[in-house]
């Protein structure tokens, strides 16, 4: 039961993150390489911020805002460069934060991370936390079901599909674009909330190329406009590699075995449906 | 004379970060594609030598030649995985790709070589002294080997038919192919050429310091910064941003401000708002041109 409940809170970990992949990338067609960095800077912020004596709900609020100022910046990068270089530099931005976050010690206990830390005393137990999670992931797709139902979510689709098109109806592309990049990043925070409670210990490298290459195959297998296909996405992204821990292999082997399965498993989904990921399936 | 030092120290990561750069920019130039997993490349490259020569005890110029071998290989794997996305232009996809290959690499030498930091030579390194400055062999081998490289590359590119067929398949490559210029060509030998230069500096980078299975990518990022803040499309720009990157932020961490220093595990840190900043102030890249368009 608890192997369940453990694996099941992973899903819906991953899945917050993945509503938010899913609405930048298979949506609105941005290729968002900025993951882990939101997610790090979320789950540092949050625990600084708790440690300098807030109390917990104003260090998530604190956490969130500095979550979003970072989104603004990129927003502001995506506007301006070309969607290679936008795609460089936040794809850059991984290793600048994990480099700060190593180098300002003073602050961050540097790559000794932050060992110790506590979830809310309501969701210690592991049923209450899965509970938690699984709640908020919910919360996450229930959300993403109703904006891609609604105006917001068929002009983010044109927004990909067929920019001119909405530009010509009045609704700017850009604006479109920021105000999903916003959204992703609360959901981006959410999960560097949810790396904090599992793991109770945060280090500069807590998520990394792994993670990203995660959340980016959720992103191209959702390629959909469906929320059904987000759920088994992450299904996929999270189940599969749980195999190898059945088998009879070495722990240190484990690691890279999992990465070496989501490199084959990205590398394969590109390779084969690569006229499916970019291309629009609706003629304009 | 600190000054001096760490401008001669800074010389030799300078010509690392310049070399990969100039091979992103070769590959960028004739695909599209920032082929960010040249890091790895890099990396497998120095771990093939010290597999021969380390593990096997086989002499270091077959070492060499098997860490060629292996950079111009798996450059030439990777061109073969990428042709399908670059001959439909999915830029993007492609660099996709280059990620998953840089993790899977990264992965697969740490399945075979284990997580903990190996050295390529046994001993210390000698070091060679010019009144009160010194450098090592290997960073004099840099220097050398780097001078080599781009004045070559600048001369090729600018000065000679070849060049003129490279940049014509970065500036035009419908019209290149509609003079009977063969692309697929150019493109394999290009990757060949980077896969060959990203080997060497595998071999003389991590001479200089223990390699671990994720050490291309300290190494990589400021040479795509370069290549992006410079100007994707000129070589000049490339190798201008890298030397001005690369020398003004060892200074911020060679010295120090009255109370104030950065220690060198700034440097990505410092790499990465340098390129926020360029980036805002000149989007299109430091020294880049406007292009011809049909």
């Amino acid at each position: 039961m608890g192997y369940f409940l453990t694996v099941l809170s992973a899903y819906a970990g991953t899945l917050m993150a993945g509503v938010g992949i899913h609405l930048l990338l298979s949506m609105g067609g941005v290729l968002f390489l900025a993951v882990p960095a939101l997610v790090q800077v979320a789950a540092y912020s949050y625990v600084l911020t708790m440690e300098a004596g807030l109390a917990m709900p104003v260090a998530l609020l604190a956490s969130l805002v500095i979550t979003l100022l970072f989104c603004v910046a990129f927003i502001s990068l995506h506007r301006r460069l070309s969607q290679d270089a936008f795609m460089v530099v936040s794809l850059a931005s991984m290793i600048g934060v994990e480099s700060l976050l190593v180098s300002w010690s003073s602050v961050t206990n540097g790559a000794l991370g932050i060992g110790g830390l506590s979830r809310p005393e309501l969701f210690n137990s592991l049923e209450s936390y899965t509970f938690l999670t699984v709640l908020v992931a919910a919360t996450f797709v229930a959300f993403e079901w109703f904006w891609l139902h609604s105006k917001k979510g068929r002009f983010l689709r044109a927004a990909k599909e067929h920019p001119q098109a909405l530009e010509s109806l009045g609704v700017s592309v850009k604006n479109t674009l920021s105000q999903v990049m916003l959204i992703a990043g609360v959901a981006f925070a959410t999960g560097g909330w949810y790396f904090v409670w599992k793991y109770r210990f945060l280090a500069p490298d807590s998520t990394g190329i792994e993670y990203l290459i995660q959340i980016v195959t959720i992103g191209i297998i959702a390629s959909k406009a469906q929320v059904r296909w987000v759920l088994l996405a992450t299904a996929i992204v999270v189940g599969i590699p749980e195999i190898f821990r059945f088998l009879d292999l070495p722990s240190a082997s484990l690691g890279y075995l999992r990465s070496i399965f989501y490199t084959v498993f990205l590398a394969l989904l590109i390779l084969k449906y690569h006229d499916r990921i970019s291309i629009s399936n609706r003629n304009v | 004379m600190l000054a001096v030092q760490i401008l001669i120290n800074s010389s030799v990561i300078m010509v690392q970060v310049l070399l990969l750069a100039a091979a992103l920019y070769l590959i960028y130039t004739v695909s599209g594609v920032v082929c960010i997993h040249l890091g790895s490349v890099l990396v497998a490259s120095a771990y093939t030598y010290y597999a021969l020569v380390i593990m096997a005890g086989l002499p270091a110029a077959l070492g060499c030649l098997g860490a060629l071998f292996m950079g111009v290989t798996l450059s030439l794997a990777s061109y073969g995985l990428l042709r399908p996305l670059i001959s439909k232009k999915l830029d993007l996809l492609a660099l996709l790709l280059c990620i998953a290959m840089m993790l899977g690499l990264e992965a697969l030498i740490g399945l075979i070589f284990g997580a903990s930091p190996r050295f390529l030579i046994e001993g210390a390194i000698p070091t060679i002294d010019i009144g009160p400055y010194s450098l090592n062999l290997v960073g004099v081998w840099t220097l050398i080997i780097g001078f080599i490289v781009t004045v070559t590359a600048l001369g090729v590119i600018y000065g000679t038919s070849a060049g003129r067929k490279l940049r014509a398949v970065n500036q035009h490559e419908y019209a290149a192919q509609s003079l009977r210029l063969n692309v697929t060509r150019v493109q394999v030998w290009t990757y060949v050429i980077a896969g060959g230069v990203v080997a060497v500096m595998g071999i003389l980078t991590c001479m200089n310091d223990a390699v671990t299975p994720q050490f291309g990518n300290s190494q990589i990022l400021p040479a795509f910064i370069a290549l992006i803040v410079g100007g994707v499309r000129s070589f000049k720009g490339t190798v201008l941003t890298a030397m001005l990157m690369i020398l003004g932020i060892e200074f911020l961490t060679g010295m120090s401000f009255g109370s104030f220093s950065f220690s060198p595990s700034w440097n990505n840190a410092l790499i990465f708002g340098f390129a926020l900043i360029a980036l805002l102030i000149k989007p299109e890249g430091l020294f880049s041109f406007k292009q011809r368009s049909s």
